[in-house]
């Protein structure tokens, strides 16, 4: 008893509770503070969420009101747009710049519509903010486009949302993709990893499809035909995948009922094959009767073009199976055959559509990352195979290929942007044109890992895969299964103008391919034309 | 003290768990709904009320809780003319989060024209 009384410390235990409880309590007030300040900071987060929300309302709104009552506003300069460019330029990442050079027709110096007081006019609505932001919406005309700048104020804090409003087109459209038969099941698109790594997968035919023999579309619930294919298609049959599961014929035709317009069913007695005909005999007609022919026996220069005559390229009799190689630039097209070249210079095809027809199995380019640049108009067939070894695009649409530091603005964008851009790309002035042909041959299509492109492939012009006494007609795809499916990027094909083929993708190596765009250009002379459209909101951006 | 300490740590910790989760699904169903197609093309004020009563069972059945956030619901969408033209509509939702017990209300505007 004695030894335990005097071995213990005396008032060990209070001190101990004490300093127990001391640390404890810093521990949960710092813990407090800490979540104190996580609180105000999901208080600002709430805030924001709800400016930048009211600011895309109001876009929403002040187009709807505008395209109402357009053509009957006063414009005048809005001095605000400055701190607008502002404000962008301190958010996001790398798209900023994009949004920036897309704001360069805007300044303090342009002319607007004022839609301040009409939105305010509704400023009491719960979807206006119930009064309590101050709202402001400017309209400004760029081009054949409009471009609406609003934004929700309380406070000193401010959020901006920015509207472009172009001419949808729907209904009868051009046809984007013609297709006797094609391989490949059309998904919706959509975007997977997230903010500043989004991947694109899915497909936009924008214009209308005509796949005679039948064609596969993956949708969602939520969606719509036209979300996949904006212009409607025409074939013998439609299968639709809706949210993974395959719709049966009834609920197929329940679904086609709610959208008029959108599914033709092609003539059940004329076969596709014949149709198939009757689009290659078409294109046959472009072709001039008359021609001259260039033997590439050595080098020469075409000094002298008429439009109706076709020039002809063939190989010395010494040469069986000739493989010739063929280059577009900003000089003009010059077509090889080993070392021996045909020089077209660019100035013969400034004004005037030279026909050129390579009697033999042709090589496009000497590398699918980089770009040939289309400058004239050119109306180029080859008898036989035509390999796509590069990215084909017209001058005037250059930069939407390349924004100068080996990246593509119209490449792996969302949907948004990409309708966005396609906008822009319609409306700009043609000044050169290309038609490129396959005769009895397979377009193939090479696609090549690389460090911007990231295996996208951008051609722009009409290109026609035929089939001729029971040979080629196919597009075919090279080289996609070694591609990157990661680092932001998705391998992509995006067409602008059109595609004809007797089938797509036979083989099916282009599962690999994460998304197919196709755009139908209104330029297209040799398809039916539809004007232009409505005008509509068709994107909204928030900062 | 301590005792205080402790409960106000978990009523604050549970508040801001709660505002994110809300917020983002928030963020999530305005962007769905501005983005449905099929509302959209709607042609009436009728037919957007029958795409709103669709679109809460896609929402609650699949979308919220597909996307990580099966503690919250919608519990109304209502749609009303915005002007009088019938194609301008404020969509109200309001998403029940049934852990917090509380309902909060939300807004987006779409037109139809």
């Amino acid at each position: 008893m004695l030894w335990s009384r005097y071995d213990r410390n005396k008032g060990f235990a209070l001190p101990m509770t004490l300093i127990l409880l001391t640390f404890g309590a810093f521990v949960l007030f710092a813990a407090s503070t800490q979540l104190n300040r996580t609180s105000q900071k999901m208080k600002n987060y709430k805030t924001s969420s709800s400016l930048q929300n009211y600011a895309t309302n109001a876009v929403d709104t002040a187009s709807h009101i505008f395209l109402e009552n357009i053509g009957t506003y006063d414009l005048a300069p809005w001095d605000g747009v400055e701190e607008f460019k502002s404000h962008i330029l301190t958010r996001g990442g790398v798209e900023k710049y994009y949004w920036q050079s897309f704001l360069a027709d805007i300044d303090s110096s342009v002319d607007c519509a004022n839609l301040t007081e009409a939105i305010r006019a509704l400023s009491a609505d719960p979807g206006l903010g119930g009064d309590e932001y101050t709202l402001e919406a400017y309209v400004y005309q760029v081009g054949g486009r409009y471009t609406i700048v609003a934004s929700a104020q309380i406070g000193d804090r401010k959020a901006y949302a920015l509207g472009l409003i172009s001419y949808v087109r729907g209904g009868l459209m051009i046809p984007a993709i013609r297709m006797a038969a094609m391989n490949r099941t059309l998904a919706l698109m959509n975007v997977t990893g997230g903010h500043g790594n989004p991947k694109v997968h899915g497909d936009l035919v924008y214009g209308s499809a005509v796949v005679l023999n039948g064609l596969t579309i993956d949708m969602t619930s939520t969606s719509t035909p036209s979300d996949i294919i904006s212009g409607g298609v025409t074939g013998d049959s439609l299968t639709v995948y809706e949210d993974g599961d395959e719709l049966d014929q009834e609920d197929v035709n329940e679904l086609l009922e709610s959208f008029p317009g959108w599914y033709t069913a092609s003539d059940p007695n004329i076969s596709s094959d014949d149709v198939y005909k009757q689009w290659k005999a078409e294109y046959m007609e472009l072709l001039p009767d008359a021609s001259y022919t260039v033997v590439l026996s050595e080098d020469q220069t075409l000094s002298t073009m008429d439009e109706n005559v076709m020039v002809v390229v063939e190989a010395p009799n010494s040469v069986s199976n000739p493989q010739f190689q063929a280059s577009f630039s900003d000089e003009g097209l010059e077509v090889c055959l080993g070392n021996n070249c045909l020089e077209i210079p660019e100035s013969l095809t400034f004004s005037a559509t030279l026909s050129i027809q390579i009697a033999g199995d042709t090589v496009f380019g000497n590398d699918p990352n980089k770009i040939s640049e289309v400058v004239g108009h050119y109306n180029v067939s080859v008898l036989g195979d035509a390999t796509i070894n590069t990215n084909i695009v017209l001058d005037y649409q250059y930069d939407y290929v390349n924004n100068g530091y080996g990246n593509s603005p119209v490449g792996n964008k969302t949907k948004n942007v990409s309708e966005t851009i396609i906008s822009n790309m319609l409306g700009e002035e043609k000044t050169s044109s290309l038609m490129l042909a396959t005769i009895g041959g397979d377009m193939i299509l090479k696609f090549k890992k690389g460090n911007s492109t990231h295996g996208n492939k951008s051609l722009i012009g009409s290109f026609f895969s035929w089939k001729d006494e029971g040979k080629g007609g196919d597009v075919l795809f090279s080289g996609l299964e070694n591609l990157d499916h990661g680092n932001g990027h998705t391998p992509q094909l995006f067409l602008f103008g059109s595609l004809t083929a007797y089938s797509f993708d036979p083989d099916g190596d282009a599962e690999n391919l994460d998304s197919f765009v196709a755009v139908a250009d209104s330029s297209d002379s040799s398809s039916p034309g539809t004007g232009n459209g409505r005008l509509s909101l068709i994107g909204i951006q928030t900062w | 003290m301590g005792f205080a300490l402790v409960i106000v740590h978990k009523k604050m910790s549970m508040e801001v768990s709660r505002v994110s989760e809300i917020e983002a699904v928030a963020n999530l169903v305005g962007g769905f709904i501005r983005q449905d197609r099929r509302l959209l093309d709607c042609k009436d004020e009728e037919e957007v009320s029958s795409r709103l009563n669709e679109l809460i069972a896609i929402l609650n059945d699949d979308y919220i809780s597909n996307s990580g956030f099966a503690g919250t619901k919608v519990s109304t969408i209502t749609g009303s003319p915005l002007i009088e033209d019938d194609e301008i509509f404020t969509i109200s939702f309001k998403l029940a989060d049934n852990l917090a017990r509380r309902e909060e209300a939300y807004h987006v505007v779409v037109s139809i024209r």
